[in-house]
């Protein structure tokens, strides 16, 4: 049985660089394979070339063969009918993968007009069917809704129906759970196994998560900058690594266990540092027939030095307006916030300006946080501005210099701009910007979502390390449930506004209450949760 | 001598063949306004016994009406033309610049900067230069000013719209939850990213006053008639246009390739300097020629 995709060979350079060294990958009939690797490691490139949609700068060579035709030779207008015929894609973020002007009925009805041209009733059918297939028309979402309507698990969810309308030989899907909650990933995820399973489609799965391979993969493939160093059935790879990476990706994800000993370490009695009564944060409701958006709803909690608090929950849940509200200092709509005792709407001019350098926050987005004309060395000062007359030019200097040690980057980053660094860098100049004061309380909204295991475990170490020699309190917002497990003293679990669950993380975790915390914990790929965990789900 | 910082600006440039016509044509402009300096036939004399003369040796793009060199006027009238682009742009974009930086950040600046943007929307820009000129009497001045009021408000509104993407950003939010205080945060975070939307602006701009002038002084409102400029020589021209075309031609291709060439720099700058291209690619490979 000859293979249904047959990439020999296969090389892409810019320039003098070579970003992909021969790649040499087949995808038979109806397979799933996933190839696993972290940003940068070609991975999406070679998806990219299959399609024919390496950008225009980029040279590539060798031989990308699908169904018996070699891709990089045929005309336009054959690899135009192929893309979204034979070929289906699912990209990573749903937004910008529809038009936002077009209604999704449309849109799903263009991408099958170009390639076959049912009637007008027949193609309402037809989008109807993949409606329901897809499991949209059984959560109430009409051909005539427009992508704004939907979250993003739903507008995915059109991005499938319109990747599988012309029943597809291959599917290739580049990280298309990546930018979703982690209960919605599993439900898309599984959506793809079956409808992939049901007609017989092959598909080519990307990711940077390998447990999440090992949940659906038939075949593995490991990618490191640009080659291929691990390629085998699943079992196989998961269980008898032969390369040292692919063994250190499987070990690094169940990694986390480490932090665990280090986080249960202290046990003083502590200053509180930040306590929040009844704090609620509504949107809207102003003017008449404006709806009114309770973001927060009536949040209660403490935290102390030293302690690492998670707030576990996903988007929509509140947590960034809390964490917003708790590093403004500036007095909360609706209850109090008390920030080292003192409450924040009580602080005067002076007095917030000396605690701004005391309380750091750490955006999620690692590129829209860092000022593109700036320079690193200037970034990583900002924090220091309320301070800079105190410390002085060269204090400020070797504190930037300290911060970007701390987290793992060289001192000649401190010329560069943002954009000559990777995603994984930016975000490590974030977090120094944020330690460069040496602050007591240290808000990371999302902060190593966004890295891949190697780097997150370097900040994750930085964070402890803040923790263990400042008594820095922090307070770690995220999705990530292993992630709040293994590296929080204390968790609490919010959704729609409200905390639904608080304690510490070994008791929420060992016996979570609520039914939310319980999908939450479900919802983790199996790779993830260790021998010691209790079958929560 | 890679990177030598004298030769940024030619990096700017297009590519290709596109990129080698821009740079001749610029450098040529250039070279001509300087030229004028030197032994030209003098512009402004008026030699009835050789009027419209068609192009020969002597007066190499032929002669007017009143018998003055049309190839001389062409280069005179280019020092008309681009100081009055220069100028009007400047000023254009330095004062609807700062209207435009201010209004997208604050709200309350943003409800008067605006209004009074509509104010001047309402003011024809010939009538204005008309009404001006009779008034002041024709003059550098009033084509400028006339100019520059015309659009003022497109300037101030591209500039609001990207100070609005912009101070919408992380690192804005950033700098205010470390204290920075707001006229800084403009001068310093949000200026130097709205300075590309700006530049590319301006060279568009640059197109378009270019032919406002000739315009307004086509229609006699412009500067006065014994300044050679494009415009007015296109305006006599157009009554012996039959008999002597050369009259029109000239001046006229002096225009349209002058426009045409600040906008297919215009149009790359864009390209290139554009912040909202989410090129990673570009990033990659502009991370990468850093690193190499």
């Amino acid at each position: 049985m000859s293979a249904l995709l047959d990439i020999r060979d296969f090389k892409v350079s810019l320039g003098r660089h070579t970003l992909i060294g021969g790649v040499d990958l087949q995808v038979q009939p109806g397979e799933v394979v996933v190839v696993v690797g972290r940003s940068g490691s070609g991975k999406s490139l070679t998806a990219s070339a299959v399609i024919d949609l390496l950008p225009k700068m980029l040279t590539p060579s060798g031989e990308v063969v699908f169904d018996g035709r070699d891709v990089t030779r045929l005309s336009r207008k054959e690899i135009r009918s192929l893309r979204g015929g034979d070929i289906g894609f699912v990209f990573q973020e749903p937004l910008s993968a529809l038009n936002p002007l077009m209604t999704i009925g449309r849109q799903i009805a263009e991408g099958i007009s170009y390639h076959r041209s049912p009637g007008a009733a027949q193609m309402k059918q037809e989008v109807a069917d993949l409606l329901a297939q897809v499991g949209l028309a059984q959560q109430g979402v009409r051909a005539d809704s427009y992508p704004h309507e939907l979250s993003g698990g739903q507008r995915q969810r059109v991005v499938i129906a319109m990747a599988i309308a012309n029943r597809p030989k291959l599917i290739i899907a580049d990280e298309p759970t990546s930018a979703l909650d982690v209960t919605i990933q599993k439900e898309i995820v599984s959506l793809l196994m079956t409808l992939t399973r049901e007609y017989g489609v092959a598909m080519l799965f990307i990711t940077h998560d390998i447990g999440l391979a090992a949940e659906i993969a038939d075949r593995i493939i490991v990618m490191r900058d640009g080659e291929i160093v691990e390629s085998g059935a699943r079992a196989q790879v998961i269980e008898n690594p032969t390369h040292a990476y692919s063994r250190a990706l499987i070990e690094r994800s169940t990694s986390l266990a480490r932090f665990r000993a280090v986080a249960e370490e202290t046990d003083a009695p502590r200053k509180t540092t930040v306590r929040l009564t009844g704090f609620s944060h509504v949107y809207g409701g102003r003017r008449a027939g404006d709806r009114e958006v309770r973001a927060v709803d009536d949040v209660s909690f403490e935290t102390s030095e030293g302690r690492i608090l998670g707030v576990v929950g996903e988007s929509g849940s509140g947590k960034s307006t809390l964490a917003r509200a708790l590093v403004k200092l500036q007095k909360p709509q609706y209850g109090t916030i008390e920030i080292f005792g003192r409450d924040v709407a009580t602080l005067g001019r002076r007095e917030r300006d000396r605690l701004r350098p005391r309380v750091q926050y750490v955006f999620q987005d690692p590129g829209a946080s860092l000022n593109p004309r700036w320079r690193i060395r200037d970034i990583v000062a900002e924090s220091l501005y309320a301070i800079r007359r105190e410390l002085g030019p060269d204090e400020v200097a070797s504190r930037v210099t300290e911060a970007l040690a701390a987290t793992g980057l060289d001192a000649a980053m401190a010329d560069r701009y943002p954009h000559q660094l990777s995603g994984g860098q930016r975000q490590r100049v974030a977090i120094a910007r944020a330690i460069a004061p040496k602050p007591d309380l240290l808000i990371a909204d999302e902060a190593v979502s966004a890295l891949d295991t190697e780097t997150r475990d370097g900040v994750l170490e930085v964070f402890l390390k803040l923790r263990r020699e400042n008594a820095c309190s922090i307070v770690f917002i995220t999705h990530d449930l292993s992630l709040a497990k293994y590296v929080c003293d204390d968790v609490i679990v919010m959704t729609a506004g409200k905390i639904v669950e608080r304690g510490t993380t070994v008791d929420v975790f060992r016996a979570p209450k609520h039914d939310y915390t319980r999908a939450l914990i479900g919802a983790v790929p199996k790779m993830y949760r260790l021998q010691d965990d209790d079958d929560a789900g | 001598m890679d990177r030598h910082i004298l030769l940024a600006p030619f990096r700017l440039l297009p590519r290709g063949s596109v990129g080698v016509l821009v740079a001749i044509t610029l450098a040529a402009i250039v070279v001509l306004a300087v030229l004028s300096a030197l032994h030209l036939a003098d512009p402004l004399y008026i030699d009835p016994l050789n009027r419209m003369k068609p192009p020969s040796a002597e007066a190499l793009f032929g002669t007017d009406q009143l018998g003055r060199d049309i190839f001389s006027r062409c280069i005179y009238g280019a020092r008309v033309s681009l100081f009055v682009a220069v100028t009007t742009t400047l000023v254009t974009c330095v004062v609807g610049g700062s209207i435009g930086l201010l209004a997208g950040y604050s709200p309350l600046f943003d409800l008067f900067g605006m209004r009074f943007m509509d104010a001047l929307m309402t003011m024809p820009t010939i009538l204005l230069a008309i009404a001006l000129s009779s008034i002041m009497g024709a003059g550098f001045f009033v084509v400028i000013f006339a100019i520059a009021v015309a659009e003022l408000p497109g300037v101030s509104r591209i500039v609001r719209s990207a100070v609005f993407a912009i101070a919408a950003q992380p690192y804005v939010e950033a700098a205010r939850l470390n204290g920075r205080p707001h006229w800084q945060i403009l001068v310093v975070h949000i200026l130097p990213n709205v300075l590309p939307v700006i530049l590319v602006h301006a060279t568009f701009l640059f197109a378009h006053v270019i032919m406002a002038e000739a315009a307004l002084s086509f229609l006699g409102a412009g500067v006065p008639p014994s300044i050679p400029s494009w415009g007015n020589m296109i305006a006599i021209g157009k009554d012996v246009f039959v008999v002597a075309p050369w009259t029109i031609v000239f001046p006229g291709a002096f225009v349209a390739v002058t426009v045409y060439v600040i906008n297919a720099v215009g149009d790359h700058l864009r390209e290139r300097l554009d912040p909202t291209l989410s090129g990673a690619f570009r990033e990659e490979a502009a991370g990468m020629e850093a690193q190499a």
